[in-house]
């Protein structure tokens, strides 16, 4: 195991039944680094996440956050860690406030600290006016808001996050953008999951493509345009060609423009 | 295009399922994701439980029937025999004629209020309104909504009643008299239906809840629905079971003829009550009698009336967003202060179950029923104190109420306070939750509630000579009661939980969960089963030898549980 990575993964697999979930991964998160995953739905993007978390139980391989195991020492971790899940599921009966308190509590933070930087976070994604409100009757963007405050309030020095910005607005997107790169630039590193090839290309340093349970290109964008033959080419011409996906996308477009020339406007 | 246009009422079919399952996840709380689940899984199930649901509370309203059906022959065999006077007669069998007509209308709430509540947030009318629909057509819909949703309760509401009178006396002139009394009643009950849908919806869906008082409010509130609830059963079986006894009791008494005057005054559930019931002996009735009756029962009828046009405003307003965006009040940003005080881990869990509660209808639910259970199985059964040959026959009887729906209630509690955590899994999963402290604050709500749970029927035997045996008893038995709802926890975890390294108390394991939790209710009723025999060999060398053997047997099981619960959860450094 690598000493100065944050997170290090070896021959890491996970399997429900037939399906390889995760299928003997590998890579390193190193300090002050923002690492992508990525791939289409089902890749195991998730599934990495949880078994990073302690959430699941692995098939096979290792895992260190810190140095930790997370099967052993997953409480030692999660005080060093931020989580940010794809589905929002935060308590829905109780408000943003009734959550940061009973967050704050479990984490053993100090109240005037949690109160400030409550209150800053809050002001800076534009949640202030949902503060009092159940969690139940706000919009997926603004529950995805108050997930991502619970997950940084504590200012941990790793952050996990999976699809972070679904479902916000331009201008929050650029906010977490931001407390992205002030979190590295502080020395933090980030865990970063993501469907949308922009973000990953401008956020991350280092990306690994995953596709059905393996990953099958890791590295500086570069690198990975090398890996898949496109010098030169974006993201998702490089991701298409990795996850092989390339061929049925251009399959149903020619589909699509036959359908169009035949009348159907 | 030639495509054939739907008409409005037949989107009423799609928006009465999609109202059912909001009326669902609306009180579903921390199960909503399990519903979405199984209507993916099974997209009829939804289709068939609505229907299953309607039925079954018209049904519960044709079985309600039974009593006024016992007392209109109980009335017809004493006004026959002639030995009690009239005006008693139809005193008594007017009032509990009223009482029916109170449990309907009871009934009929309980069978509707969630639909009617998730009709009246709105919700549905949102993408309605998108369509090519005009305003007209959203309101009818809206009305017609409201009827689907209740049409079996209602046509038994309006049939069954006026049947007694075909049944008991073939009085047909009365059957079509009454059909008339029951559809006003019919229009009533729907619209009290309407602004106790507004009034639930504003409740579950009050998204300012910053104060304690409001929360409080919103607790008793959804409380007293159930209240409501147990107390009509609780008056249903007592009723049965003393109509004759009532006639009998009020023949004694002296002549009613203020006391009926006064009560055929209230328009409701009294004037309709005495206006059919005069209309069965027009010749023997009272006039002022007659008077004030058909007084009450024009006032019913205005008052349905007003009520009626009332909720049809509420239906109009509910159909259109602008009503809803006009209601929206927003806190001025500088008034919010962001003030988050914390405290230890074990009062966060506790505080944060007890607020999910007072907000979530299906955790309320788990937590008040062990509690109303007890209640309603010893005020049912109250009249059995006293009438047994021994004390020791008595304590006996005494335990088998007290214990049996220890099974059910550890169930409730397990379940509820531990599916509560599904609704945070993200949260629980990136904290650094000492499972320790998490299981300590459910255990401790639990051996509460089942504590508190078994004051009620003390209660009830505080009349009895002998009250301090059995409150010898019930303090002796408690251990036990703690051990059985420990021993479903500890199960639930075991067989839910288990990790490699660690037991959790969020569920990992759902595989065979219907197999895990019948397995585990069998386990609680072999305990119980055991207990039952235990108590009644002991019971045979006095209450004072069972009092000394329950001790012991709890105490020791406890701790049993004590030492398990410790292995699964031990203390982190």
């Amino acid at each position: 195991m690598e000493k100065n990575s944050v997170i290090t993964v070896k021959n890491l697999s996970k399997f429900f039944g037939e399906v390889k979930a995760v299928n003997s991964i590998n890579f390193q998160l190193r300090p002050g680094e923002v690492f992508g995953l990525l791939g289409p739905n089902g890749a195991g993007k998730t599934t990495t996440i949880k078994l990073l978390l302690g959430l699941l139980e692995p098939l096979e391989g290792e895992m260190r956050i810190f140095g930790l195991d997370p099967e052993k020492d997953d409480i030692n971790i999660k005080q060093r860690v931020g989580y940010v899940a794809e589905e929002p599921l935060i308590f829905k009966s109780l408000t943003p406030r009734d959550l940061f308190k009973f967050i704050a509590s479990i984490r053993g933070m100090d109240d005037m600290v949690a109160s400030k930087r409550g209150y800053e976070y809050l002001e800076s994604l534009e949640a202030l006016p949902y503060y009092h409100k159940l969690i139940a009757t706000l919009s997926h963007g603004n529950k995805q808001k108050v997930q991502i405050i619970a997950a940084i309030i504590h200012e941990p020095e790793l952050l996990i996050l999976d699809e972070p910005l679904s479902g916000l607005d331009a201008k929050s997107v650029k906010v977490v953008k931001e407390i992205i790169k002030m979190h590295t630039q502080d020395g933090g590193s980030v865990l970063f999951s993501t469907h949308i090839m922009e973000i990953a290309e401008e956020l991350c340093d280092r990306i690994a493509i995953l596709n059905k349970g393996k990953i099958v290109g890791i590295g500086t964008i570069d690198e990975l345009r090398h890996q898949a033959d496109k010098v030169g080419a974006g993201l998702e011409d490089v991701f298409l060609r990795l996850t092989e996906q390339d061929a049925s996308v251009d399959e149903i477009v020619k589909k699509l423009r036959a359908s169009y020339k035949n009348g159907r406007r | 295009m030639g495509e054939k246009k739907s008409k409005p009422i037949s989107v009423v079919k799609v928006s009465n399922r999609e109202l059912f399952l909001d009326s669902q996840l609306m009180t579903a709380g921390a199960s909503q994701s399990r519903i979405l689940e199984k209507y993916e899984k099974n997209p009829d199930s939804l289709k068939t439980q609505a229907t299953f649901a309607k039925v079954i509370y018209g049904i519960l309203i044709g079985i309600l029937t039974i009593m006024p059906l016992i007392t209109y022959l109980q009335f017809l065999q004493y006004l026959n025999a002639g030995v009690i006077p009239v005006e008693v007669l139809i005193f008594t069998g007017s009032l509990l004629f009223g009482i029916f007509f109170a449990m309907q209308l009871g009934y009929m709430i309980m069978g509707g209020m969630l639909f009617s509540a998730a009709l009246m947030t709105g919700e549905t009318f949102r993408w309605l309104e998108t369509m090519p629909l005009t305003q007209e057509d959203l309101q009818k819909m809206s009305f017609k909504l409201v009827i689907r949703s209740v049409n079996a309760v209602l046509i038994a509401i309006v049939f069954m009643f006026p049947i007694v009178f075909l049944f008991a006396g073939i009085n047909i002139p009365v059957f079509l008299l009454s059909i008339g009394i029951t559809l006003i009643e019919a229009i009533f009950y729907v619209s009290v239906l309407v602004f106790i849908g507004q009034k639930l919806s504003g409740v579950l869906m009050d998204a300012s809840t910053q104060t304690r008082k409001k929360t409080a409010v919103r607790l008793l509130y959804m409380a007293s629905y159930m209240v409501l609830i147990f107390g009509l059963m609780i008056v249903l079986q007592i009723a049965i079971a003393s109509v004759d006894e009532l006639f009998i009791t009020f023949a004694s008494s002296e002549n009613p003829t203020l006391i009926n005057i006064l009560l055929s005054l209230i328009p409701y559930p009294f004037a309709p009550a005495y206006f059919v019931l005069l209309c069965t002996v027009p010749t023997q009735a009272p006039i002022e009698l007659w008077l004030t009756s058909s007084l009450g029962l024009a006032l019913f009828g205005l008052i349905t009336w007003r009520l009626y046009k009332r909720a049809l405003r509420a239906l109009k307003n509910v159909t259109s967003a602008e009503g809803e965006v006009a209601a929206e009040k927003e806190i001025p940003i500088e008034e919010i202060q962001v003030e988050i005080s914390t405290t230890t881990p074990f009062k966060a869990y506790l505080k944060k179950d007890l607020l999910t509660a007072t907000r979530d209808f299906t955790m309320l639910m788990y937590l008040i029923m062990p509690i109303i259970y007890p209640i309603i199985m010893f005020a049912a059964t109250s009249s059995g104190i006293g009438f047994f040959d021994s004390l020791s026959e008595e304590i006996g009887y005494f335990i088998v109420w007290l214990l049996m729906y220890t099974p059910m209630m550890s169930g409730f509690l397990t379940a509820g306070l531990l599916n509560v955590e599904e609704s945070g899994a993200t949260i629980l999963a990136s904290l650094p939750i000492i499972h320790r402290d998490q299981a300590k604050a459910k255990i401790f709500l639990m051996v509460l509630i089942m504590t508190i749970s078994f004051v009620p029927p003390l209660i009830i035997y505080l009349q009895h000579p002998e009250f301090l045996t059995f409150l010898t008893v019930v303090l002796s038995v408690y251990p036990l009661i703690w051990s059985m709802v420990l021993t479903m926890f500890v199960m639930k975890v075991r067989l839910f939980g288990k990790m490699k390294y660690k037991y959790i108390l969020e569920e990992l394991h759902i595989e065979h969960k219907i197999a895990k939790w019948i397995f585990m209710v069998l386990v609680q009723i072999g305990i119980l089963v055991g207990i039952y025999f235990l108590s009644f060999w002991i019971l045979q060398f006095g209450v004072i030898a069972l009092v000394l053997a329950y001790l012991p047997i709890g105490i020791s099981a406890l701790i049993g549980l004590y030492i398990a619960i410790n292995k699964m959860f031990p203390k982190i450094k």
